[in-house]
C-alpha cells in the first residue's frame, strides 16, 4: 500500500470512525507484526494476543492516528514493547537475546523461471537464508519485507546502524554468493547436489 | 673441561654447515612468508572489496545508499560483469515476497480481525459515560453507577414495552436488512445462520429478519462470494435479476451488476442449481469449477441454445450467447481463480473490453470514467493489479494500447480519449 493511501485511511478512521478503513489498515499490517511478535514470544497464541492488543489500543486512540508520522515504524515499536511487556508480566525473560529469536521466514513466492534460475538454486538460496543467524534474519526481514529503515531497525533493537549494515551485508552476500557460484560453475553445484543425494541414498 | 675443548675443536668443522644452510633456508623462508603474506593480503583485499560490494548492494536495495555509494557500486559493475547478473537476480528476489502461504496468512488475518472487531465495534451508548466517571472520586462513581443502573432499568422497561407493542402491531410486516458497499470498498458479513458473505464494491445484499428462521433467501445486486453453512432442510437461495441460485451448502461467487452486459455465477465447491425466473428455460445444475454466464439484457433467447447450453472455453466466446456454461479461469502466475481474485484485493482480467474494464475500475477505485472515443470501448486488455492506484493502472494499460487520459474534479472523473 502506498503511504498516501494509508494516510487517507488514517484520516477516515480518526474523523469518521470508519471501521472498514481500520480493517484495511489492520489487514495491511497484521501479518508482519504477528511474525515479528512471534519471533520474541515464540508462541502463536501469545503473538496473536499481543498484536491484537496493539490494534485495539490503536483504535482506542484513533483520534491521534493522523498525527503518527510513520505508522509502519510506530506499529513495529508498539508491538515490540507489547511483546516485551507480555514476557515481563509472565516473568519469563528480563532481557531478550537477539541471537535467540525464532524468526520465521516464509518461502520465496516466486517461480524459479521468473528469476531465470533453477529450482535447485532457489532451494539453495532458501537454505542460505534459513542458515543465517536469527539476528541477521530478523534484520533482513524487517528491512526487506517490512520496509523499515536501517536507522529505525537500529533504534528499535538497540543496535548500532553499523551492526544493521553489517548484518544486511551478510544476508545479501550469502544469497549473492550462492548466485555467483551458480553463475560461474553451473554444473559443479548440480553435481555436488546430486552426490549428496547419492550418499544419502547409500 | 675436556668436553668443552673437543667442542671448540669440533665447531669449525661442523659449524660451517649450520651457519650457511640456515641463511639459505632463511631466504627461502622469508620469501615464502613474504609471498604468503602478499597472497593473504590480496585475498583479504579481495574479500574486503567483495564485502564492500555486498555492503553497497544491501544499502541500495534497502534504499539507504547515498549518491556517492551508488556511483561506487556502478564501478563494481564496470569491473566485473558477473556481478551485474547476480544483481539482476537479487533484484528479482528482492521484489518477490518471502511470504509463503498467502492464503493461510489471509485466513489468519481475517480470523484475528473478527476477534478484534468484537472489541472495537458496537459501543454501548452508556459506556463512555461510565468511562468518564472513572476519573472522579469513588463516591461519585457509586452515584454514577446508581444513576446508570436506574437509567438502564428505565430504558429496558421502556424498550421492552415499546418492542412488545410494536411486535404486536406489526406482526405481519417483515423487517428488511440491507447491507451495501460503496464503490471503492469491500465488506465481509456473517449472516444469522453463520454463512459468510464477502461483498465486493458497489454491491447490495438484502435479506429479511426471517432469514435463517423459516427460509434462507436473499437478494443480491452486484458481486459477492458466499460460503454457505450446510443445512439440508433449509435451502439457501440467492436472487439476482436474471437468475436464482439454490444451494444446500457450498462456496460460490455471484457477479450481477445491473450495468454490466452479463451476470455470472462461479462454483468453487459443492453444487448449485440455477434457475431463470421469467424465462422458458430449464434449471441447470453446476458442477464445481464451472461458471455460468448469462446476458443481463432481456434479449431474445434462442431456445436451442438455452435448453442445451454450449460448453466452450472463455477464449472462444465472440458473440456472447444468452447462457454459457464454461470452466472457471485460473491466473497463470499463481494458479488462483480469477473469478474470486477480488477477495484477495486483486483485479485480474483476461482479454476484457475496455468498456467493461472501465466499469470494474469505476467500482474498484470509486471514480467515474467517461470515454470520449467510442472506438476505445472494444479494445481488449489483459492484466493483474493489486495495490496500484488508478493512475498507475491507466499508465500500465497505455503500454498495451496508446490512449490518453485526464483527471478532472479532484481526480473523481476520468476522461479517456484516443488522440
Amino acid at each position: 500500500m502506498i503511504t498516501s493511501q494509508l494516510d487517507d485511511l488514517c484520516i477516515l478512521v480518526a474523523q469518521k470512525d470508519d471501521e472498514l478503513a481500520f480493517e484495511k489498515i489492520f489487514n495491511h499490517f497484521y501479518h508482519k507484526l504477528f511474525l515479528f511478535a512471534k519471533a520474541f514470544l515464540k508462541s502463536r497464541e501469545s503473538a496473536e494476543e499481543v498484536v491484537s492488543d496493539v490494534f485495539v489500543k490503536l483504535w482506542q486512540n484513533r483520534e491521534s492516528l493522523p498525527a503518527i508520522k510513520n505508522l509502519n515504524y510506530y506499529l513495529f515499536v508498539s508491538s515490540k514493547h507489547a511483546a516485551l511487556d507480555y514476557l515481563e508480566k509472565r516473568n519469563k525473560l528480563l532481557t531478550v537475546n537477539l541471537d535467540d529469536l525464532a524468526v520465521e521466514f516464509g518461502e520465496i513466492s516466486l517461480n524459479p523461471e521468473e528469476l531465470f534460475i533453477s529450482a535447485e538454486l532457489l532451494m539453495r538460496i532458501q537454505q542460505a537464508i534459513s542458515a543465517l543467524p536469527p539476528k541477521c534474519r530478523l534484520i533482513f526481514r524487517l528491512i526487506k519485507e517490512d520496509g523499515l529503515k536501517y536507522r529505525e531497525v537500529a533504534e528499535m533493537l538497540n543496535l548500532s546502524v553499523k551492526t544493521v549494515e553489517t548484518q544486511m551485508s551478510l544476508a545479501i552476500s550469502k544469497i549473492g554468493g550462492e548466485l555467483l557460484a551458480a553463475n560461474i560453475f553451473p554444473h559443479a553445484n548440480l553435481s555436488r547436489f546430486g552426490d549428496d543425494r547419492l550418499e544419502q541414498g547409500k | 673441561m675436556v668436553g668443552v675443548i673437543t667442542d671448540h675443536k669440533l665447531l669449525p668443522q661442523f659449524g660451517m654447515q649450520p651457519k650457511i644452510i640456515p641463511v639459505k633456508k632463511n631466504i627461502y623462508f622469508f620469501l615464502r612468508v613474504f609471498f604468503t603474506i602478499l597472497r593473504l593480503y590480496h585475498l583479504y583485499k579481495k574479500c574486503m572489496e567483495q564485502n564492500r560490494f555486498w555492503d553497497l548492494l544491501a544499502k541500495k536495495k534497502s534504499g539507504e545508499a547515498t549518491p556517492e555509494e551508488q556511483l561506487e557500486l556502478k564501478q563494481y559493475f564496470i569491473q566485473n560483469a558477473a556481478l551485474v547478473e547476480v544483481t539482476n537476480q537479487i533484484d528479482a528476489l528482492w521484489n518477490s515476497s518471502f511470504q509463503s502461504g498467502e492464503e493461510v496468512s489471509k485466513q489468519q488475518t481475517a480470523h484475528a480481525w473478527s476477534s478484534i472487531q468484537q472489541k472495537i465495534s458496537t459501543p454501548i451508548p452508556l459506556e463512555p459515560d461510565t468511562a468518564i466517571a472513572g476519573d472522579n472520586s469513588r463516591q461519585s462513581i457509586k452515584m454514577f453507577y446508581r444513576m446508570v443502573a436506574a437509567a438502564a432499568v428505565f430504558l429496558a422497561i421502556i424498550s421492552t414495552g415499546w418492542f412488545l407493542i410494536r411486535s404486536h402491531q406489526k406482526d405481519q410486516q417483515v423487517k428488511q436488512n440491507i447491507v451495501s458497499t460503496k464503490n471503492g470498498s469491500k465488506s465481509k458479513i456473517e449472516l444469522p445462520d453463520g454463512t459468510q458473505v464477502w461483498l465486493n464494491a458497489g454491491s447490495k445484499l438484502i435479506y429479511d429478519e426471517n432469514y435463517g428462521k423459516q427460509y434462507r433467501k436473499l437478494q443480491l445486486v452486484g458481486e459477492a462470494y458466499f460460503d454457505v453453512v450446510h443445512n439440508a432442510e433449509m435451502p439457501f437461495i440467492v436472487k439476482t435479476g436474471v437468475m436464482d441460485i439454490k444451494v444446500l451448502g457450498t462456496a460460490f461467487n455471484v457477479r450481477s451488476y445491473p450495468d454490466d452486459v452479463t451476470s455470472e455465477a462461479t462454483l468453487i465447491r459443492g453444487s448449485i442449481e440455477v434457475s431463470f425466473p421469467g424465462k422458458q428455460v430449464n434449471k441447470l445444475v453446476l458442477k464445481p469449477r464451472e461458471k455460468i454466464t448469462i446476458l443481463n439484457k432481456d434479449s431474445v433467447l434462442p431456445n436451442a441454445l438455452a435448453s442445451q447450453p454450449s460448453v466452450q472455453s472463455p477464449g472462444q466466446v465472440k458473440s456472447i450467447p444468452a447462457i454459457t456454461v464454461s470452466a472457471l479461469t485460473y491466473n497463470n502466475a499463481d494458479s488462483s481463480v480469477i473469478e474470486t481474485s477480488w477477495m484477495m484485493h486483486k483485479m485480474i482480467f483476461r482479454r476484457k473490453d475496455f468498456g467493461a474494464l472501465a466499469k470494474d475500475m469505476e467500482r474498484w477505485f470509486n471514480v467515474s470514467i467517461q470515454f470520449e472515443d467510442s472506438t476505445l470501448l472494444t479494445k481488449k486488455f489483459t492484466g493483474t493489479f493489486k495495490n496500484e492506484n488508478i493512475k498507475e493502472v491507466l499508465i500500465a494499460l497505455q503500454l498495451s494500447y496508446p490512449f490518453h487520459f485526464r483527471f478532472e474534479k479532484n481526480g473523481d472523473n476520468v476522461y479517456i480519449y484516443d488522440k
